[in-house]
C-alpha cells in the first residue's frame, strides 16, 4: 500500500487517547460533553433516560407520601366526628330523659356532655375543609345549650317565681327538642360530608396513582424503545457493514448516519476503518512476502533460464571475435542476430520474473485472459517444471477466457498450485494438467498433477494458514491463494484420491461484456 | 591459441538442447581439426555413440528426455575411455558433486568463457594417454 496510509496511521499511534482520523472529532466530543441536552451518544441518553425514570420514581414516592398523611389525617377527623356523634347523641339521650323524669341530674349529665361536645367540635375548627360547618355547628350546639338552659332555668325559677304556665312550658320543651333534632342532624349532616370528602380524596389519590402508574408505563416504554433503538440501530448498522465488508467490499463505513445519534458508534466505526486498513496493509504484506518466498523457490529454474541465453550471446560474440575476418558474411548476420534473439529471450525471462514479483496495488483490477495468464506463468516457471520432470499437458480453451481481477494476484496462484503441484510429485515428476474454459457462466482452471495424492486429514488443513507438510515452506501459499479468489468472488476447491493425484480447480466470474 | 598440432582427429560429440550451443562449438571445433558431432537430446545421442566412438563427450545437464547424468552413465558403460565433460545453467553443488563421483572428467557452468572449455578439452586430450593423440603445446 501507499506511504500515505502509512503516514496516517504513524501519526495515529503517536498522538494520545482515542485516535480519530479525516476529522475534527474532538470538538465534537466535547460538543457533545458540554451540552448534555443533545442526545448525541449512548451515554447521553442512557443518562437522560436514568433521569427520567429517577424524575418519575421520586414523584410517585413524593404523592405516595402525601397522600398517606393526607388519608392519615382524614382517619384522625373521622374519629374526631365520631366523638362529636357520640357525645351529641348521649347528650339527646339526657335531654330525653330529663324531659321524660325531671330529673336534674339527666340535665347536668346532658350539659355535660353538651361541653364535651363542644370540645370535639372545637377540634373539627381547626380543619380548614370543616371551618364551615363547623361554624354552624357551633352556633347550633350554642342554640341548643341556651335552651336547654332555658327550659332548666324554668324549672328553678318555679320555687320563687310565678310559674309558667303549661302552654309556654311546653313551647320551651317543644322548641329544646327541635333544637336538639337540629342538632343531631347537623352532626349527620357533617358526618356525611366528612366520609364523603373521604372518599374523594382516597379516590383523587387513587387517580393520583393511577395517572402516575400510566405516565411510568408510557415514558418507561418510550424510553425503553428508544434506547433499543438508538443502540441497537447503530450496532445493526454497523454489523451490516462489516458483514458487507466480510463479503469482499473492502470500503470505508460511512460514518454519517449514526455520527448524530451516537458518537461512540462513530468513534467505533472510525476505529473500524483504521483496523480495516491495517489488516488490508497485513494481508498484502502476507500476500507480497508469500510471493517472494514463491520466487525464491523458483530462482533456480529462472538462473536456468537466464544463463542458457547468456551463454549463447558470449558463445557467439567470442567465436565472432576469435575468428571475424574467415567467417562468410551469412554466418556473420546469423550469429549477430543469434545474439539479439537471445538477449530478447533472457529480457523477456527477467521480465516476467519482475512482473511477477513486483507488487501490484490490489484495487489495480483489470480484464485478465486465464488462458494468457496460465502461459505466461507456466513460461515463467518452465525451468522449474523442466528440473523437477514435469511434462506438461494443455488442455486450456482455444479462446480467451476473460476475467476481472488482479493478474499480479493471480498469477500468484497459479504459481503456488504449480510449484505445489511439482513439489507432490518430487524428484520422479510427473504430469500437470491444465484446463482452462469457460463453464457455467465462470471462468473455470483446474491444474492436476499426477503426484500421490492428498490424504483426507490433511486435506482439510491445506487451506489453513501456516499448514505446511514440508520443510521448506512457509504454510502461506495455498491459504492466500484461497483468500486472493475469494476476493475475486471465486472458490477455490480441492480435490484428490490418493496415490491418483491432486486437483486445484478455481472458478472466477466471467468478465461480463 | 596453440591447440593446431593435432596429430590424429579428434572425435567430438556436443549433446545442448541449445541449438544455437552445437551450433558454435561445432564452428570453432571444426576450424581446430576435430570431429565435431551435434545433437540436441540425450536419445539421439546414445544412438550414434552406439555406432561411433567419441574420445570426447560435452553435454548439458538438464534436457528434456534423457538428462546428461544418463548420457554420463549410458557412456560409462559404453566406452570407459571417453571423456564427458558436463556444460550446465543449472549449477549446483550437489549434481557436480554426483557428476564427479560418476567420473566425469570435468563440470563447466554456463554461462563460460571459450577459453576455459578449451583448456578443459585439452586437458582431456593429454589424459587420453592414446599414443599419438598427445598434443604438444
Amino acid at each position: 500500500m501507499g506511504d500515505d496510509n502509512n503516514s496516517v496511521y504513524g501519526s495515529s499511534t503517536s498522538s494520545t487517547g482515542p485516535v480519530m482520523p479525516r476529522q475534527k472529532p474532538a470538538s465534537r466530543n466535547r460538543h457533545g460533553f458540554l451540552y448534555f441536552r443533545s442526545l448525541n451518544s449512548i451515554r447521553n441518553k442512557i443518562i437522560f433516560s436514568l433521569l427520567s425514570v429517577y424524575v418519575l420514581g421520586s414523584l410517585a414516592a413524593v404523592a405516595a407520601l402525601y397522600s398517606t398523611s393526607h388519608i392519615e389525617r382524614k382517619i384522625d377527623l373521622i374519629e374526631s366526628f365520631y366523638e362529636l356523634n357520640q357525645k351529641v347523641l348521649e347528650t339527646r339521650r339526657y335531654e330525653k330523659n330529663y324531659l321524660l323524669y325531671g330529673n336534674d341530674v339527666d340535665l347536668l349529665s346532658a350539659l355535660d356532655y353538651l361541653d364535651e361536645a363542644r370540645s370535639a367540635l372545637d377540634e373539627l375548627r381547626h380543619e380548614k375543609v370543616f371551618a364551615h360547618a363547623s361554624s354552624r355547628g357551633v352556633i347550633e350546639l350554642e342554640t341548643y345549650a341556651t335552651r336547654l338552659k332555658r327550659v332548666y332555668s324554668t324549672r328553678l325559677k318555679r320555687i320563687d317565681q310565678p310559674p309558667l304556665s303549661p302552654e309556654e312550658s311546653a313551647r320551651y320543651r317543644d322548641e329544646l327538642r327541635e333544637q336538639g333534632h337540629e342538632l343531631t342532624q347537623f352532626v349527620l349532616e357533617v358526618d356525611a360530608l366528612a366520609r364523603k370528602g373521604v372518599e374523594e380524596d382516597t379516590r383523587r389519590y387513587r387517580h393520583v396513582a393511577l395517572v402516575i402508574l400510566a405516565s411510568a408505563l408510557v415514558v418507561g416504554g418510550v424510553l425503553s424503545l428508544s434506547l433499543i433503538r438508538w443502540i441497537i440501530g447503530p450496532l445493526e448498522y454497523i454489523r451490516q457493514a462489516v458483514a458487507q465488508i466480510m463479503r469482499g467490499e473492502l470500503t470505508d463505513i460511512p460514518v454519517e448516519p449514526v455520527s448524530k445519534g451516537c458518537v461512540e458508534c462513530a468513534d467505533l466505526i472510525r476505529s473500524l476503518n483504521m483496523l480495516f486498513h491495517v489488516l488490508e496493509d497485513k494481508h498484502n504484506q502476507l500476500i507480497q512476502s508469500a510471493k517472494l518466498a514463491a520466487v525464491g523457490k523458483v530462482t533456480a529454474g529462472i538462473a536456468h533460464e537466464i544463463n542458457n541465453p547468456l551463454n549463447n550471446i558470449s558463445l557467439t560474440a567470442e567465436v565472432l571475435l576469435e575468428d571475424l575476418p574467415n567467417i562468410e558474411n551469412d554466418d556473420r548476420m546469423e550469429m549477430v542476430s543469434d545474439i539479439v534473439t537471445q538477449a530478447d529471450r533472457a529480457r523477456e525471462v527477467v521480465r516476467h520474473l519482475l512482473d511477477f514479483s513486483r507488487s501490484r496495488k490490489p484495487s489495480a483490477w483489470e480484464k485478465v485472459d486465464l488462458v494468457e495468464l496460465i502461459r505466461t506463468t507456466q513460461s515463467l516457471l518452465r525451468n522449474q517444471l523442466r528440473i523437477g520432470r514435469v511434462n506438461v499437458r494443455d488442455e486450456m480453451s482455444k479462446y480467451p477466457v476473460i476475467v476481472m481481477g488482479n493478474p499480479n494476484q493471480l498469477q500468484q496462484v497459479l504459481v503456488n498450485i504449480f510449484l505445489n503441484a511439482c513439489q507432490a510429485m518430487g524428484e520422479e515428476g510427473g504430469e500437470i494438467k491444465i484446463i482452462a474454459r469457460e463453464d457455467h457462466g465462470t471462468g473455470l482452471v483446474e491444474i492436476s498433477d499426477t503426484g500421490p495424492g492428498i490424504s483426507e486429514d490433511i486435506r482439510r488443513n491445506v487451506f489453513d494458514p501456516f499448514f505446511t507438510t514440508k520443510n521448506t515452506g512457509t504454510g502461506l501459499g495455498l491459504s492466500l491463494s484461497y483468500s486472493i479468489i475469494k476476493e475475486h468472488n471465486g472458490e477455490l476447491m480441492l480435490s484428490s484420491e490418493p496415490g491418483k493425484g491432486t486437483a486445484f480447480r478455481f472458478t472466477l466470474p466471467l468478465h461480463s461484456v | 591459441m596453440s591447440v593446431e598440432s593435432v596429430v590424429q582427429t579428434i572425435r567430438l560429440l556436443v549433446i545442448d538442447d541449445e541449438v544455437i550451443v552445437g551450433k558454435r562449438l561445432k564452428q570453432i571445433f571444426d576450424k581446430m581439426g576435430y570431429e565435431v558431432e551435434v545433437r540436441t537430446d540425450g536419445a539421439s545421442a546414445i544412438e550414434l555413440m552406439e555406432q561411433k566412438k567419441f574420445d570426447i563427450v560435452i553435454t548439458d545437464l538438464k534436457m528434456d528426455g534423457m538428462d546428461g547424468m544418463q548420457v554420463l552413465s549410458r557412456v560409462r558403460e559404453l566406452n570407459p575411455a571417453t571423456k564427458v565433460i558436463i556444460i550446465t545453467g543449472y549449477a549446483q553443488l550437489e549434481t557436480s558433486q554426483q557428476a564427479f563421483r560418476e567420473g566425469v572428467f570435468d563440470f563447466i557452468a554456463k554461462p563460460f568463457r571459450l577459453d576455459e572449455l578449451k583448456q578443459v578439452i585439452l586437458r582431456a586430450i593429454k589424459e587420453q594417454h592414446v599414443p599419438g593423440n598427445r598434443v604438444q603445446n
